[in-house]
């Protein structure tokens, strides 16, 4: 039946573009404010009870104070440690405007562009509606889901700082984390609103691209200014350095820095309008790009036409990955004179590694790149594993098996190709990490061998990903992956900082992975790694005899 | 008539890439004017540029008197639009996606949507992605039609659908002619524009090679004549008439090609003994072919 049309649905549904793209946007809001709201909750609860009394705080401010720049650029600065909403705001900071970050960027790259790339945009262009106009709703209707969901957090956040603690300082008001969250909002928005402004020139994925470089690099050079003298020349560039002193939770703001991103965000915004309004709708320019084999060397078979298929991808985030660490292994002796120079920090960095000498490529690779490379290659995976289930989603796969080829066999062959493609991105990322270690002198082994490991715990991912999509359909599979790499990364990271009980740390395969880059293996956790990665494949080709093809 | 449609030297290029090239084309109030040509012909370019949709590179398009890139606000509330290729949103039902675009479009009778539904046999009920190429055509279809537009411009509007269902099509296309409105036809689908358009366009390589009512059409095309003699057959004096070719000889009779009016050939056989005169009508694609045999045969060369 053909519903009725109704006033509200021009609010939410189908009763205008705003209505239907804040509608499409429902699961990401409610996500992204349960998710966050519960990251947040937790951080001020595990404050709030391990350091219940003033003078906990008092210490955890002056162990704070110790940390080395590397760490202090990474997290920004400690302000104000004593206090819930300054644990909060430093310990999430930086971290929350990339994970909002990447929401934005997916969604303003792909709302008009994505119409386009799917074939709806000249139905949609044909109706009664000017183009700014369209573009606006497009706009609006994320930036009103993003408000949605950061809204819900700051009152998360401050619900949980006023129920949970009674130290006088810990008061959180309502404005405050909204004010705070306003500033997250913005930042986080900044790196959409690049990708929204070059979408109409290049694309969906291009400009999805060009979204995420701006924003890995704006956390870069804010991360590492203080540490990189060439990054600190940088620093103006990146507008996660703008509103570092914008901290409400922490009790200091910066409402300057906020207008100032917001001015940002909007001439952004206002060129990618500009640009849908004036270019013919759905052309785009191509990038200039390494022409890579790709098609020569898939036509063998599904096994060669899946590696291609991943190779451009699997080289890309190879060399991305390869390209930070490389960056971090070439400063491995800025890092170790700027981490000297505070006063009794080795001797707590030998307690959080014994054994482990920081002073050398290796150990600073594990202190400052390992984390960072297990997201990049959990996110790398579920890019790549997403690329692999198309071939079912996109009927691909329909065409392939009306040939002489068993499903088993195509799955088989396909998740050896997929597997294959990892190891490109392994090997791409581990030679580039070596090549950093030999600029500063250093062993070239131990740093290429654990980044070789990262490599095997993609693969793992890739494992769970390939029993997900032969056992359930493509659709899951890439999310399933991604989901698992992210969740493993979030516990490692902060569930060590908030001394979660041993248990459940231990369920992030992140912690069975050893020290790798300095040479400690856990040979089990790799062990593990490859079962997963061969078993996955295994269950995934049973899973496929089993079940009707999917889209 | 009022002129619905009209192009001036319309061009659009892609870069070293032809699209369209100085096109002028006036399409009236109240036809069902068809837009002949082959893939890649420059048939959608042309759709799309006088939507707006893409700029001309020069030339240009006036669709009920607006220029097309001053105001096409104005010109999409008065169109209905069915793309040849298209995609809409995989996780909407058919009736969700019916829904919204009404709703873009304001004012659209749901009883006439029903209808629409009715008529073209379809399940709305599914989501988009579930359909089959067929379904998704009625989709585009039903978006197309359900506002009762003034001008309907459908580029490949048959593609995908079993033969019931394009009949359904065309009797929509005409009784939207019957009502007064315009319908711009784009098709390489020769017999279905011979039958519902009145006149028709042919386009080849991004240019405007033919433009007439059907009818007339098919008069510039080659007749294939057979002339049965009582007597000896006098070839040669046929193949002295400007535009015959293929002049054959067997027995009394004589076959021959005839290109352009075919008047002076009935002249001729009338001063002979003639016992039979056989010239078949030429159908559009005869049209369509002697357009492109040209072509193709300097391609082959």
């Amino acid at each position: 039946m053909l519903a009725e049309r109704g006033w509200p649905g021009a609010v939410y549904g189908f009763g205008s573009v705003f209505g239907k793209g804040f509608r499409d946007s429902r699961r990401a809001i409610v996500g992204v404010a349960i998710g966050l709201s519960l990251l947040i909750v937790l951080t001020v609860l595990t404050v709030v009870l391990q350091f219940p009394t003033e003078a906990d705080r008092q210490g955890l401010a002056a162990s704070m104070a110790l940390l080395p720049a590397t760490v202090r650029g990474l997290l920004g600065e400690p302000i104000n440690m004593d206090r819930v909403g300054g644990f909060v705001s430093w310990r999430l900071g930086n971290t929350l405007p990339i994970i909002i970050g990447l929401w934005s960027v997916i969604a303003l790259s792909g709302t008009l562009a994505g119409e386009a790339a799917r074939g709806s945009l000249d139905v949609l262009a044909s109706a009664p509606i000017s183009r700014v106009r369209l573009a606006v709703d497009k706009i609006l209707g994320h930036v009103v889901g993003l408000t949605i969901a950061l809204t819900v957090v700051a009152l998360a956040t401050w619900l949980s700082a006023t129920a949970s603690s009674h130290l006088p300082n810990d008061a959180i008001s309502p404005l405050d984390a909204l004010s705070h969250f306003a500033g997250i909002g913005l930042v986080s928005l900044t790196a959409g609103a690049v990708a929204f402004a070059v979408a109409p020139l290049l694309g969906r994925s291009a400009a999805a691209g060009v979204g995420g470089i701006a924003l890995f690099a704006a956390f870069v050079i804010n991360g590492y200014a203080s540490v990189i003298p060439a990054l600190g020349s940088l620093k103006g560039l990146s507008w996660l350095a703008w509103t570092a002193g914008h901290r409400p939770l922490a009790g200091v703001s910066d409402p300057g820095s906020v207008v100032a991103v917001a001015g940002l965000d909007l001439v952004l915004l206002a060129v990618g309008v500009a640009g849908f309004v004036r270019r013919d709708t759905g052309s785009t320019v191509a990038l200039p790009t390494l022409r890579l084999p790709g098609a020569d060397l898939g036509l063998s078979g599904p096994l060669a036409r899946s590696f291609a298929g991943r190779l451009p991808a699997s080289l890309g985030w190879g060399i991305a990955i390869g390209a930070y660490g490389l960056v971090i292994a070439a400063s491995a002796s800025g890092f170790v004179t700027a981490i000297s120079s505070i006063p009794g920090i080795g001797a707590m960095i030998a307690t959080i590694y014994p054994g482990v000498d920081w002073r050398t490529s290796a150990g600073i690779l594990q202190l400052a790149f390992y984390a960072t490379a297990v997201l990049g290659a959990g996110l790398a995976v579920a890019a790549l594993v997403s690329g692999w289930s198309s071939d079912e989603r996109e009927r691909r796969l329909e065409v392939v098996l009306t040939g002489p080829i068993t499903r088993a066999g195509w799955f088989l062959r396909s998740g050896v190709g997929l597997l294959g493609g990892v190891a490109i991105m392994a090997v791409m990322a581990a030679t580039m990490v070596a090549f950093g270690a030999q600029i500063e002198g250093d062993d070239i082994v131990q740093p290429f061998l654990g980044a070789l490991v990262v490599g095997l715990y993609a693969a793992a991912l890739v494992g769970v990903g390939l029993a997900v999509g032969g056992l359930v359909g493509p659709g899951p599979a890439a999310a399933v992956t991604g989901g698992l790499a992210l969740g493993f990364y979030l516990l490692d990271l902060l569930g060590t900082a908030l001394r979660f009980p041993d248990p459940i740390l231990q369920l992030s395969l992140v912690k069975h992975l050893g020290q790798p880059i300095v040479g400690r293996f856990d040979w089990l956790g790799i062990a593990l790694c490859i079962g997963l990665a061969i078993g996955g494949l295994a269950i995934g080709a049973w899973g496929l005899t089993r079940r009707d093809l999917r889209v | 008539m009022t002129a619905v449609i009209q192009t001036e030297q319309l061009t659009k290029s892609y870069g070293s890439h032809r699209g369209i090239v100085e096109v002028d084309l006036m399409v009236e109030q109240g036809e069902v004017f068809g837009f002949l040509g082959p893939n890649g012909a420059g048939k959608t370019t042309a759709i799309r540029t006088i939507l707006d949709l893409i700029r001309p590179t020069s030339g240009r398009a006036v669709v009920f008197g607006i220029e097309s890139t001053a105001d096409p606000v104005a010109i999409h509330r008065r169109i209905g639009y069915l793309p040849g290729e298209f995609g809409l949103y995989d996780r909407l039902t058919g009736a969700q996606t019916i829904e919204y675009f009404a709703n873009l479009r304001g004012g659209v009778d749901q009883a006439y949507t029903r209808s629409l539904v009715e008529r073209l046999d379809f399940d709305p009920s599914r989501r988009f992605r579930e359909y089959s190429k067929g379904n998704k055509q009625k989709v585009g279809l039903i978006l197309a039609l359900q506002h009762r537009p003034e001008l309907l411009i459908l580029d490949e509007p048959t593609s995908g659908l079993d033969p019931l269902v394009q009949q359904e099509v065309f009797h929509l296309v005409l009784e939207a002619r019957a009502e007064g409105r315009t319908v711009f036809f784009s098709s390489h689908v020769i017999s279905e524009v011979e039958r519902i358009c009145d006149r028709a366009a042919i386009i080849r390589e991004g240019r405007l090679a033919r433009v007439d009512r059907v009818e007339a059409l098919r008069d510039l095309a080659v007749h294939h004549v057979e002339l049965r003699f009582s007597g000896p057959v006098p070839a040669d004096v046929f193949r002295a008439i400007p535009g015959v070719s293929n002049v054959s000889a067997e027995d009394h009779v004589l076959r021959m090609q005839v290109s352009g009016p075919i008047a002076p050939v009935v002249r001729e056989a009338a001063r002979y003994d003639l016992a039979d005169f056989v010239s078949r009508e030429p159908n559009l694609e005869e049209v369509f072919l002697a357009e492109y045999g040209h072509e193709a045969t300097t391609d082959a060369r």
